[in-house]
């Protein structure tokens, strides 16, 4: 193993590093302290407080569009991940012509503009009004999503497939069991990498969505990047968002940390 | 496996529908003077097509461009450098280094983008520690809240591949006595474009369309074809030109999927 | 793939929540960002056992789409005036059946904005809209540099339209513009002489090259109040309700108040108004909504929480009884008579300009190039 030199090369490259992290971390720390200011406009500190944090537990509007925020995504990473899965070993399966020209179609919602892919639900929920008067909310929002997710997912599965041993089916089934139960016991936990990351992926995109969201919301149902749009310089905006971002920064840095803390921990004991 | 390619069929059905409907819609509303969706008072017009080589929109495009590109350009020479050294490092814990660079993703962008607010508009919270800048409506302030938005795009797939890189080739190479800065031009480069590929696509696509980073702090003076769709469809309600600006932006997406998938057959760059 | 299962628990659960939370017998009310003070909404939640949601919009463009779109079927909505009128030439609103009014008498409203709404508004539009809150058009700006005011009040609109009013300091000011096109278009006709309403291009002659040479500092909507309380900027076209909101959000914040507004002489009128669109299903409930609202005790809560003009008489000698409005009185007696002295006129929608482009393209064509 070489040894760790400490040139002026490390030291340049891991300050160049450590002031990219502050520069990207800045935005972070402005919403944490203004999310402690008890000044509402944030244009000054005018004095520590713990109010808005109390706030999201108040403030109907606000933790009824961190529900929803929560329960689309939840649910579109759900059905993402388990009809993605189905749909990228479906694709896989296809021939090389057919296949290409399925992943241009796969593509479109990867690579399209969020404005117009929003706006292309929406043409199509709004279609289906005179069928379904109350679709737009809850139902269009997840469409949108799934929508929107599920390439991701399916982009995510592809690769492992191709690197799997094409053995993998052929012997099972050469054992007796059914192409399904193959599917479902062989290859499946053999590709589950993918489907986790993917999964990850379709819900960071869903769980911040703005722009999708906001032209497939309605009938009173808005998640929290919506909740913020609309009040973008106004009264009704609360520093409770800041401080529920706040919340959720440390949580989610707590919940990626650890584990892999815990992996280095382990490598070095077991050295 | 080929057993398994009619798993495909309802997405394919899902994505035909979904993709292809609202195109249509939106090809004939671009041919049309019409009150939003309302079919039935349409009147045919080439008064859109006519009017779309209008200055203002000319150079919304232009400024799109010019503003996503640089963006792009700064997000690889800051990015790919990040990723060269985390990687080429003998960290115990990489990993955990790139989900630190990674977290602010899920940080949420608007308030993010208020927070980039705060500190270029001359009077706001940080002058409690003495700084005043003034740098709403510069292209200065649009092109670097870009880039913090989106650098972890260009680290993620940068840093997978670099990480998956077969390190032998690096090896053969200075055995055979190439200098270190030629083994990185000539092997370590050539291999990691996909990476890079990934990251450009990921980085110049939504920073083109996106308007939520120019509307709040361009000023207002800082137009891209984003807040041109969005005030078609959301102040003027003319869905008519705000669907052919949508065709054009998906034209150009389109054909640059059409090259990608000549220059990538599997169609999986994107991850 | 079990792993997913540990998603789906909390997924499920949580999309009940929502689901539950929209309750299809709900009123639904679709209004602009905070302009009705939340406490009524909840006291007459508890009044008639019912639920209201409650959806926000920036514009009264956004207001008449959201409605047309059909997605949401709105119970009662409180568009501006000119939208009024649109929805009124499309057949959008329920004509109101005042008798269901309890609190509706005939000469309730302000004297001024009675003449205008029966000489110079659509005809019969007692009918379908109550009006809920109304003010005038004018600049707000900052206190903090002396030459700022001067200049108001002796070039009025064309402050705001034409940097070089500001002789040696046109380098040092600056200064911001609502990106509402018909805002600063309408400026531009007060200044000019013109008629407001007018749909003839030529009188906008003159309007690009002005403006365009301004290059303003700053273009948004509720922006522009915030960074004049915050100083950033000197000057801005806004509502008269826009003063008044920012003055009691810097009150509560305890941020010193560095800023006025300015009515011009010639100015233009609006009023906001409840109406309830055609596709309402819990047109009963609106109706008790709409009463709710003009109640005077409610209306002066309201008024006291949201910064723009009450409409109600009543409304209005309680305020002008009541001590602890004295001094804001004295010192900003617009808030209660913002025509007073001043000529005016309302908005009215129009569609085609003299040539046949459709109006909204065309002024925001006319903006598009000032920002060019």
């Amino acid at each position: 193993m070489k040894k760790s030199k400490i040139s002026i090369s490390s030291i340049l490259k891991w300050t160049f590093i450590g002031v990219i992290i502050f520069i990207l971390y800045l935005p972070i720390l402005i919403i944490f302290i203004l999310s402690i200011d008890s000044s509402k406009t944030g244009n000054s500190f005018t004095g520590f407080t713990l109010d808005w944090y109390k706030e999201i537990f108040t403030n109907k509007s606000l933790y009824m569009s961190i529900i929803t925020s929560f329960a689309v995504a939840l649910t579109a990473t759900c059905i993402s991940a388990f009809l993605g899965t189905f749909a990228a070993i479906g694709i896989h399966s296809l021939n090389k012509k057919v296949k290409g020209k399925v992943m241009l179609l796969n593509n479109v919602p990867v690579l399209n503009a969020d404005i117009v892919t929003g706006i292309s639900i929406m043409i199509i929920c709004s279609f289906l009004v005179p069928l379904f008067p109350d679709i737009f909310g809850y139902w269009t929002m997840l469409i949108a999503h799934v929508f929107f997710t599920m390439p991701y997912v399916i982009l995510s599965i592809l690769p492992k497939l191709n690197e799997l041993d094409p053995n993998l089916y052929d012997a099972p089934t050469d054992l007796g069991l059914k192409p399904m139960k193959a599917l479902w016991k062989v290859i499946i936990p053999a590709i589950e990498t993918g489907i986790i990351s993917g999964a990850l992926l379709a819900f960071t995109l869903s769980i911040d969505d703005f722009v999708i969201s906001y032209f497939t919301s309605g009938n009173g149902v808005t998640n929290f990047s919506n909740w913020i749009y609309v009040r973008l310089g106004r009264r009704n905006f609360t520093p409770a968002a800041y401080a529920y971002n706040s919340l959720l920064t440390i949580v989610i840095l707590i919940c990626v940390l650890t584990p892999q803390l815990k992996k280095s921990k382990k490598k070095v004991g077991n050295k | 496996m080929k057993h398994f390619k009619y798993l495909s069929i309802p997405y394919i059905v899902w994505l035909l529908i979904l993709v292809i409907i609202p195109l249509i819609a939106m090809i004939i509303l671009s041919f049309a003077d019409s009150n939003g969706f309302d079919f039935s008072t349409m009147t045919f017009t080439l008064d859109n097509w006519a009017n779309l080589f209008d200055t203002v929109y000319l150079s919304a495009f232009w400024n799109s461009i010019k503003i996503a590109g640089i963006s792009t350009i700064i997000c690889i020479l800051i990015g790919y450098p990040i990723s060269y050294i985390i990687s080429t490092s003998h960290l115990r814990n990489k990993m955990a280094l790139i989900m630190v660079l990674v977290l602010p993703m899920w940080s949420n962008q608007l308030l993010r983008i208020i927070a980039w607010e705060k500190i270029f508009y001359p009077v706001s919270i940080i002058n409690n520690i003495g700084i005043s800048l003034n740098l709403i409506g510069t292209d200065f302030a649009v092109i670097f809240a870009t880039v913090t938005m989106y650098l972890p795009f260009m680290i993620l797939p940068t840093f997978t591949v670099l990480e998956k890189l077969d390190k032998s080739y690096i090896e053969a190479s200075y055995d055979l006595g190439v200098s270190r800065v030629r083994t990185f031009l000539k092997v370590t480069l050539p291999m990691s474009s996909k990476g890079i590929m990934s990251g450009i696509i990921m980085v110049f696509l939504p920073a083109s369309t996106g308007f939520a980073i120019t509307e709040r702090l361009g000023g207002g003076k800082i137009i891209m074809i984003g807040n041109i769709i969005e005030s078609f469809f959301k102040r003027a309600f003319n869905y008519n030109m705000g669907s052919l600006l949508s065709l054009v932006v998906i034209m150009v997406i389109m054909g640059a999927i059409v090259l990608l998938s000549k220059f990538d057959k599997e169609g999986e760059t994107l991850i | 793939m079990k792993k997913l299962l540990f998603l789906l628990v909390p997924a499920i659960l949580l999309s009940l929540v929502v689901l539950v939370n929209n309750n299809p017998t709900a009123l639904y009310l679709l209004n602009w960002g905070e302009y009705i003070d939340t406490d009524l909404i909840s006291q007459f939640e508890d009044k008639y056992n019912a639920t209201v949601i409650m959806e926000e919009v920036g514009s009264s463009e956004d207001m008449y789409q959201k409605i047309k779109m059909g997605i949401t079927s709105y119970d009662v909505a409180i568009p501006g005036d000119y939208m009024v009128e649109r929805m009124y030439n499309e057949n959008m609103l329920k004509k109101l059946d005042l008798t269901k009014l309890d609190n509706y008498q005939d000469d309730m409203f302000n004297d001024d904005l009675t003449s205008l709404r029966k000489n110079d508004f659509f005809t019969d539009n007692e009918e379908y809209c109550i009006p809920y809150f109304w003010g005038a058009y004018g600049i707000l700006y900052s206190t903090q540099k002396d030459y700022v005011e001067t200049n108001i009040k002796e070039n009025e609109w064309g402050a705001i339209l034409d940097r070089s009013t500001f002789a040696d300091n046109a380098n040092n000011v600056k200064m911001a513009m609502y990106s509402v096109p018909r805002f600063g278009t309408t400026a531009y006709l007060l200044d000019t002489d013109k008629d407001i309403n007018t749909n003839k291009v030529s009188d906008f002659d003159g309007l690009v090259d002005m403006m365009r040479s301004t290059n303003y500092d700053l273009w948004g909507d509720d922006s522009i109040k915030k960074q004049i309380a915050a100083g950033n900027i000197d000057l801005g076209l806004t509502q008269l309700g826009d003063f008044f909101d920012q003055y009691y959000l810097s009150s509560e914040s305890g941020d010193d108040i560095n800023f006025s507004y300015y009515i011009p002489t010639k100015t233009s009128a609006f009023f906001d108004a409840m109406v309830i669109p055609n596709t309402s299903t819990q047109t009963d409930l609106a109706y008790k909504f709409i009463d709710f609202m003009i109640d005077t005790d409610n209306s002066l809560q309201n008024a006291s929480y949201v910064g723009y003009s009450p409409t109600i008489k009543a409304v209005c000698n309680e305020i002008k009884a009541d001590p602890e409005y004295t001094d804001m009185l004295k010192e900003y007696p617009f808030y209660l008579d913002p025509l007073e002295g001043k000529t005016a006129k309302l908005y009215r929608y129009i569609d085609e300009m003299d040539d046949g482009t459709n109006y909204q393209d065309f002024l925001q064509g006319l903006i598009n190039q000032v920002k060019a």
